[in-house]
């Protein structure tokens, strides 16, 4: 950082407002490189800290820096096993100071830490791998919002789902489970992510986790829910069938839904209906269709 | 709520919830006094984190412990965070709830930390009335932990315990009086540990915490990795045989052992509360005064030093990176 930025940060005095001091700490603890190393920050610790019979001041505001970026690194860790996996350590390293730098944390939880992760990493392109990056990321933000989604009561009434009429598939609702949702994606992603957290639990001596090789381009159409268990799953789709998921999840009623997921995939378009049971019972199965409402 | 002294029971000596223990606790149902949990890890709309919760308060006193309230911070409250710790309190039904004496961000930024108050009139009355405030919108006995801490400010004006204590008093709420954290505090900024553990109004202690930490030498890092060491152990004597039966919380955040052990070391605690407790019975109050006074305790400074990372209290969040599941 030149002297001219570091002028233009909060300055502090000897007797500062709760607000000046915090504006100041705030600053310092996000700092990217260590404090005592920086001849003002050592000045101005000085001012405003005591230290101790052990450390000077700046390096008990350090001790709080590195506590910083240990914590949401390791928190970013925890939610992007397959994005770290892909990068290694010092990709991935250079990926999260550049992303905290840009995205200073603001929810009162680590668990939105991520939030912005997928879009920070559209612009990223010096990564390596960057499409797949932009893909895991993707992938590993859904699975975040899917883990805590809101849990359903409905269960789907085979019954009630026998007796269902044509003309009540005209205009029936399809409820999903909250904790469902879809990605298509460029990669195979999904299998990738599952590769990768194993091989990450298989460390050798020299702490090296077995290389996992990465997949070639090819368009992935995913379903990924909460299974009964509560565990998260994903469920590879056709194009037909993902593509009639998504326009059920909009609202739309069965047979308005085939017709357009017809249009999305004109190859697939004449098989759609003389599948659309077998699908259905496979929604249903997972949990993810939950209720069929007339309207 | 009016006058909160010592108004929430004593639940005995409990365990944090960790993630490592949900599946022993719920397969075994081992015999435990109560547990706290980490509000924030809960604040979700459903899923495994308030499955486990549910099954887990079902069977055991739970109550519940914040890090992210912000209390003395510059900015307001977070007021949707409020009403989502709200509704949770409505949901798990806590004999009483905790955060901290802590600021964690200003300007919109939230640190994760609980990073340490100014002492000074201006921030007393900040906080004594956001706690006062707080205890009345949760509907719930509500009390503010003693942080450890790493850094002073020249500007301070007054010590850490006269700080707590005109705050809790004002406030009228409670102290949660975490002794390991007052020891790191003292060692780290050299005072007398013992002259904290005196001067806090006792009887507006409603929990208190125990933990291990990390010497580095210079300073102590307040990790919760390890059991409490002896020194920690005897400031607790002392407060016990000071305030009374106050429930008591093991807590364990870095490398967590099996429950089995954590469980051995609540049993030790409790074993050091029932003695104290019968030396209470035995004393009159000048000479818990004479006693507190000649056990003065001045930490040792010993070097054993652990590889730098971060750490979070309460351990590992539930995630969904971490999720069991082997299919994602
Ligand atoms: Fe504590």
């Amino acid at each position: 950082m030149t002297s001219r930025q570091q002028r233009a940060q909060a300055e502090v005095g000897k007797n500062p407002s709760l607000r000046e001091l915090q504006t100041w700490m705030v600053e310092r603890l996000q700092h990217d490189r260590d404090l005592a190393k920086t001849d003002d920050f050592v000045a101005e610790s000085e001012r405003v800290l005591t230290g101790n019979d052990g450390l000077l001041p700046v390096e008990t505001l350090e001790i709080y820096r590195e506590q910083y970026w240990l914590r949401h690194t390791g928190a970013l860790l925890d939610d992007f096993p397959g994005l770290s996996g892909i990068l290694g350590q010092k990709d991935w390293e250079r990926l999260v100071q550049g992303y905290l730098g840009a995205h200073s944390p603001g929810s009162f939880t680590l668990r939105d830490l991520g939030a912005a992760l997928p879009g920070h990493i559209e612009q990223a392109t010096y990564l390596p791998h960057h499409s797949l990056c932009v893909d895991m990321a993707r992938l590993e933000w859904a699975y975040v919002d899917v883990f805590d989604a809101l849990d359903t009561t409905r269960s789907l009434d085979a019954d009630r789902l026998g007796a269902m009429t044509e003309a009540d598939w005209e205009t029936a609702q399809v409820m999903f489970a909250p904790a469902a949702t879809l990605l298509k994606t460029r990669f195979s992603v999904a299998p990738l992510r599952r590769q990768l957290k194993r091989s990450a639990a298989i460390v050798d001596d020299g702490g090296k986790a077995p290389d996992v090789p990465l997949p070639k381009r090819q368009n992935a159409y995913m379903l990924l829910y909460r299974d009964r268990q509560r565990n998260l799953n994903y469920a590879e789709q056709s194009r037909g069938a993902f593509a009639l998921l998504g326009h059920l999840m909009n609202g739309d009623a069965l047979v308005p839904a085939c017709g357009l997921a017809g249009k999305d995939v004109p190859s697939e378009a004449k098989d759609i209906p003389g599948k659309v049971g077998d699908w259905f019972a496979h929604w249903g199965k997972l949990g993810v269709i939950v209720d069929v409402v007339g309207r | 709520m009016e006058n909160t002294k010592r108004i929430v029971p004593d639940l005995g000596v409990g365990m944090g919830l960790r993630v490592p223990h949900y599946a022993h606790i719920l397969e075994h149902n081992p015999e435990m006094a109560f547990f706290e949990a980490i509000s924030e890890n809960f604040l979700v709309d459903g899923g495994k984190p308030l499955y486990h919760l549910d099954r887990i308060s079902e069977k055991y006193p739970l109550i519940l412990h914040g890090v992210s309230l912000n209390i003395g911070g510059a900015d307001e409250l977070n007021e949707d965070y409020l009403k989502r710790l709200k509704e949770l309190v409505r949901r798990v039904k806590p004999a009483w709830i905790s955060d901290h004496f802590c600021w964690c961000g200003v300007g919109g930024a939230h640190l994760h930390d609980l990073l340490p108050l100014p002492f000074t009139e201006e921030v007393v009355s900040l906080v004594a009335e956001r706690a006062h405030r707080i205890q009345d919108y949760l509907e719930v006995p509500f009390a503010l932990e003693n942080t450890s801490s790493y850094l002073d400010y020249r500007h301070n004006t007054m010590t850490e315990w006269q700080f707590v204590s005109e705050v809790v008093e004002r406030a009228q709420v409670g102290l949660m009086f975490d002794v390991n954290n007052v020891y790191v505090s003292a060692y780290n900024h050299g005072f007398d540990a013992f002259d904290f553990v005196r001067s806090v109004p006792h009887e507006r202690i409603f929990q208190i915490h125990m933990a291990g930490h990390t010497n580095r030498g210079t300073h102590i890092i307040d990790t919760h990795g390890g059991a409490p060491i002896d020194p920690v152990l005897d400031l607790y004597r002392t407060t016990v045989e000071l305030s009374g039966a106050v429930s008591t919380l093991l807590e364990w955040d870095d490398e967590i052992p099996g429950y089995d052990t954590v469980a051995s070391e609540v049993v030790r605690i409790s074993q050091i509360r029932d003695d104290a407790l019968r030396r209470r019975a035995g004393k009159s109050e000048s000479q818990r005064m004479a006693t507190a006074k000649a056990l003065s305790l001045i930490p040792e400074r010993a070097g054993v030093t652990l590889d730098g990372h971060g750490w979070v209290q309460g351990g590992p969040r539930e995630s969904a990176g971490a999720d069991h599941g082997v299919s994602a």
